[in-house]
């Protein structure tokens, strides 16, 4: 009997411990709603993307996760069915189709950062122009697919505008999207690439890039390109995708789009 | 690193997976095939062989309009989970049933090919019923083919890349395999880890093959 009471005496504050923890757990819990949200985000914006991703995870209970693609792929996964919460595109057409189409919600629309479009030719002597392009094999030129890849859009209208043969445009070497461009002519397999101003400064931090300011012919005018975001209806009552779009202008996070190569609308471009 | 040992799991989930249903699903195929005489065997054997020779995108944009949430399958299964069958790991799992259906039936086809039916007929007149043939006769008989096509199909399915790209996206652990890790490596630039996973992949097909051809000999020979 002795033994059986000596047992209890130790189970019984134990019990009461757990319980208590258990109680205050739950209710700390109820105060804070923790979510995961899944981002689509233009290729250009991946960096950009996870570093907001790991500041907002640091001050909220959020997870995110950043599944990065072109912008006109994505979209289409949206449409057939992809599972995601919210849409950065690097473009406006895309967003607003799929408001269009019944998949994003319409009062959600907002640009969150303008990207930079320019030429990358290492080793030209001189200043990068677009007409001397046309000096190059076509293969050795390289843009993001036009097709869907708004970066490769704007690069090939800036090239319709140079009045560049057409038969030599239609030789350029395509390719999926904007990350690829600069990998291509970091690495030397082309000898010049339409390029993001933020994939040449991510580039550029983590060692896989060397540029001199001087190569790159900054495109500015209708070559900047407004990316707009968009909360799809999957991510309607998602509090962790709600928390991305609200903090997507406050100035902290603006911060950080800024210091990956991104201006907002109405904000000369400094180059 | 993490989300690459994330997607090795993911591979190896999904393959495994991929290999328990098709035993089942292959086996009576497999043994249909190998003992009809029926008009429509030659129709069946083509149908089955076809992920051999189609290019994964056409398999990936048919299974991807099939599924879509706006398709009746797709409908259907959205209704019922909640969830869409495409970009998910269920879609996957289907999609990878049918794209390793080949590398399943063919093995197991050739290894009932070769049970000799005289054998099976002696079972019978001992009195064994065509369920005691198959678990002390045929399954004894057909076990480097069950090996062989256990493997292959592994394998395969471990190598999945078009189909997963076409209907499955790059989502982590949902559908980025390890073949769609290397390549956002590749395209991120990060050739150090896109190495470690192709290295990684280049053993494990060696090693597959080795084993298959170590196991059964090179025809697949199950009987002696």
């Amino acid at each position: 009997m002795n033994g059986r009471s000596a047992q209890v005496g130790v189970l019984l504050p134990w019990l009461a411990r757990t319980l208590c923890a258990g109680l205050l757990w739950a209710c700390l819990s109820q105060g804070v709603e923790s979510a995961e949200a899944r981002i689509a985000v233009a290729a250009n914006f991946r960096n950009t993307a996870l570093v907001i991703a790991e500041a907002l995870q640091r001050v909220s209970p959020h997870r995110y996760e950043i599944i990065a693609g072109s912008t006109g792929k994505l979209a289409s996964q949206i449409l057939n069915g992809a599972p995601f919460d919210i849409f950065m595109a690097a473009d406006r057409d895309r967003p607003q189709q799929l408001v269009d189409r019944g998949v994003a919600v319409a009062g959600s629309l907002q640009i969150y950062a303008v990207g930079e479009l320019g030429l990358w030719w290492p080793g030209v002597s001189g200043t990068p122009a677009l007409t001397a392009l046309a000096n190059l094999e076509p293969r050795s030129v390289c843009i993001a697919n036009p097709a869907f890849a708004p970066y490769g859009e704007a690069a090939w209208r800036s090239l319709a505008r140079a009045e560049i043969d057409s038969a030599w445009r239609e030789g350029i070497l395509r390719v999926d999207n904007i990350n690829l461009v600069t990998g291509l002519v970091a690495q030397g397999h082309v000898s010049a690439g339409f390029v993001a101003r933020s994939s040449l400064i991510a580039g550029v931090r983590n060692g896989s890039v060397r540029v001199n300011e001087s190569e790159v012919l900054w495109l500015a005018g209708d070559a900047a390109l407004d990316q707009m975001m968009v909360l799809l209806t999957r991510g309607e009552n998602n509090p962790a995708a709600q928390f991305w779009l609200d903090q997507m202008q406050t100035p902290s996070v603006r911060e950080l789009i800024r210091q990956d190569g991104y201006r907002f609308p109405g904000e000369e471009t400094d180059a | 690193m993490p989300d690459d040992m994330q997607a090795v799991w993911l591979t190896v989930l999904l393959a495994g997976v991929t290999t328990l249903l098709l035993f089942p699903i292959a086996s009576p195929l497999a043994w249909w095939l190998a003992r009809s005489d029926s008009k429509g065997r030659s129709l069946v054997e083509a149908v089955v062989a076809m992920p051999l020779v189609l290019p994964p995108t056409v398999l990936g944009f048919y299974l991807l309009v099939m599924l879509n949430p706006d398709s009746f399958v797709g409908g259907l299964w959205l209704n019922v989970t909640g969830e869409s069958l495409t970009f998910s790991f269920s879609g996957l799992v289907i999609a990878s049933v049918i794209y390793s259906l080949p590398f399943m039936v063919q093995p197991l086809h050739a290894t009932f090919r070769a049970v000799p039916v005289p054998v099976l007929e002696a079972a019978a007149t001992l009195g064994a019923s065509p369920r005691d043939q198959w678990l002390n006769v045929v399954l004894p008989l057909a076990k480097r083919g069950y090996l062989t096509g256990g493997v292959l199909t592994f394998a395969h399915t471990v190598g999945e890349f078009g189909v997963v790209l076409m209907m499955g996206g790059n989502i982590p652990g949902e559908t980025r395999v390890l073949s769609i890790a290397i390549y956002e490596h590749v395209e991120t630039l990060n050739y150090q880890a896109a190495h470690s996973l192709a290295l990684g992949l280049m053993c494990f097909s060696f090693l597959s093959l080795w084993l298959v051809y170590r196991y059964t000999g090179h025809r697949f020979e199950v009987v002696r």
